[in-house]
């Protein structure tokens, strides 16, 4: 069972805000999510391997050489505030 | 001749062979869009004049009787988790109700070198997660066949725009039936490629493991057209397969006698809408007059497909969400005095309560030990379905069952909790599968489901054609 407290933590590790009215509708949105997985626990699967990926994968590698690739200007576009051709945020140090 | 009630081969020959330029065929769907759009909300973005010049460059090429591709004139919507360079993607979200993507998604970069016709991006519930569309940050889309109802989802917005002849074609993206729901919904037909054999460089990841992007299309030549577009190898996506299987449509026009069909006995023992199970029973004995040899099979760890599911979702969506920082793109809030105030307040703001819901949810089952009593276990259930449907296509070419066990609900409803299906268990084994409809011109349509083995796209293809052909 997740507590209102509990949904606080996992929203501070989320980078997520819940507001105090919405709380109650967390939690039991979420209790009713959890209960509903529980059925997996009774599924033997001692001595069974672990699937993260259903074709047999491997990295491809590549010699290490300079390719083109986007222009600083390109991958700004999209952000808020922007300084020299960086990302402005906040200043995280004085 | 009304040129939208054409399939998207037949205004490909039609071209081909100067009946109808680039031009008339784009000009015709954007004055059905200005008649229907309105009302169905298949689109997030349009865009008219850049799909009338596409048009203008590819009856240019015609005329100066250069080649053209396999997609050349034929309309077309993406939809808008995938992104398509200068052209505003937003994944149905509010956080990117602003950005414009830099590149293009490979299976983009496809579309446009088979000079195909981009009109526009599709609704979606946001981010994919939903199977209705109605958690779109830009509002529900209706389903054309009855506009009380919903499409399905997630890829509601791709369906419906080809159920309402806005386009002939359109992309998708299937997590775990993203794609084969809606199809069934709007009566048209959608195909859920194997993992691993259409890129998904570009696609805005739910869950990597599951996802794959897939098309539409009104019959299933349409589809396999657009199949053979976007399929093959990509340097970009580690996930794609160095395998580049092209259907070819001709040879796999064929009887279905020798087909071994298997029908597994846990979809029988669903509850079903008493016209699904009709038009279910209808869909067997026309695939057994076929000549096809259909038997009762088991999967008997299916029952556990929707909690693998589940728990896999939500804690890949939970991580893939977390690029979503206000930082380098997406939605920014106007006030923060500190750098996690930033993040909070982007996030909080520009989430919809589903997708906050699931990263709560990945982020509770992927946190201290749970990450193995939860996350682990899935992947090994996972592997128990893996292995059942192996036993089945060691003995059988395909499995049918339906694709959604109702019929789509109201709009602003969900689904009805006796209705259940098994359509994750596609996803979380990497299978092909198509849907496609049993019946049209009374109402709401049903979908059968076809299911193939891995890059065995060719059984269900000719599966699907041969019945196609019988109900026509």
């Amino acid at each position: 069972m997740i507590k209102k407290d509990d949904i606080y933590k996992l929203a501070e590790l989320a980078k997520l805000s819940i507001h105090e009215d919405e709380l109650e509708v967390y939690e039991e949105k979420l209790n009713r999510a959890i209960e509903s997985l529980e059925k997996i626990k009774e599924v033997n699967t001692d001595n069974v391997e672990i699937t993260y990926n259903v074709n047999q994968m491997k990295n491809p590698l590549r010699e290490d050489i300079v390719r083109e690739s986007l222009s600083q200007n390109e991958v700004l576009k999209n952000t808020v505030e922007e300084q020299y051709g960086y990302f402005k945020i906040l200043k995280v140090m004085d | 001749m009304d040129i939208i009630n054409l399939s998207g081969w037949e205004m490909r020959e039609k071209l081909l062979n100067k009946e109808i330029s680039s031009r008339e065929i784009v000009k015709s769907h954007l004055d059905r869009i200005d008649k229907v759009e309105e009302n169905i909300n298949a689109f997030i973005t349009i865009d008219k004049e850049k799909a009338l010049k596409d048009a203008d460059m590819v009856d240019e090429k015609i005329k100066n009787g250069e080649n053209v591709g396999i997609l050349a004139g034929i309309p077309i919507g993406i939809k808008d988790n995938i992104i398509t360079k200068d052209f505003r993607t937003t994944a149905g979200s509010k956080m990117l109700e602003n950005f414009t993507p830099i590149y293009d998604a490979t299976v983009v970069k496809k579309v446009k070198e088979n000079d195909g016709i981009i009109l526009g991006k599709t609704n979606l519930d946001e981010f994919a997660m939903g199977g209705t569309t109605q958690s779109s940050y830009f509002g529900p889309t209706k389903n054309p066949l009855d506009e009380t109802k919903i499409p399905g989802g997630s890829s509601g917005g791709s369906a419906a725009a080809i159920a309402a002849k806005e386009v002939a074609l359109s992309l998708g993206s299937d997590t775990g039936g993203s794609i084969r729901i809606p199809a069934s919904y709007c009566g048209i037909v959608g195909i859920k490629p194997t993992y691993g054999l259409v890129s998904r460089y570009g696609l805005i990841s739910l869950s990597n493991s599951l996802d794959q992007i897939g098309v539409f299309g009104k019959d299933v030549r349409d589809a396999v057209l657009m199949l053979n577009a976007v399929s093959g190898h990509d340097s970009m996506d580690t996930t794609s397969i160095n395998n580049d299987i092209k259907l070819d449509i001709e040879s796999l026009v064929d009887s279905l006698k020798g087909m071994k069909i298997g029908l597994p006995k846990e979809y029988l023992d669903l509850e079903m809408d008493p016209k699904v199970k009709e038009e279910m029973d209808k869909a067997i004995n026309i695939l057994k007059d076929g000549g096809a040899i259909i038997e009762e099979v088991s999967l008997p760890n299916i029952k556990y497909a929707n909690e693998a599911y589940n728990i896999i979702v939500c804690g890949d969506a939970s991580s893939n969400m977390a690029r979503f920082d206000g930082i380098r793109y997406g939605y920014r809030a106007a006030d923060y005095e500190t750098l996690d105030e930033l993040y909070i307040k982007s996030r909080t703001e520009a989430f919809g309560d589903e997708v906050k819901k699931r990263i709560l949810l990945g982020t509770y089952l992927l946190s201290g030990q749970r990450g193995d009593e939860y996350y682990k276990k899935a992947q090994k259930v996972r592997t128990l379905i893996i292995n059942d449907f192996n036993d089945i296509f060691s003995k059988y070419d395909t499995i049918i069952c339906p694709t959604a066990t109702n019929l789509p609900f109201n709009l602003g409803g969900s689904r009805p909790s006796k209705y259940y299906n098994y359509n994750e268990a596609i996803n979380l084994a990497g299978l092909c599968s198509i849907s496609i409809p049993t019946s049209k011109g009374d109402g709401l349509s049903v979908g059968l489901q076809i299911i193939g083995d891995r890059f065995k796209e060719s059984n269900i293809i000719k599966a699907a054609l041969a019945y196609e052909g019988m109900v026509k």
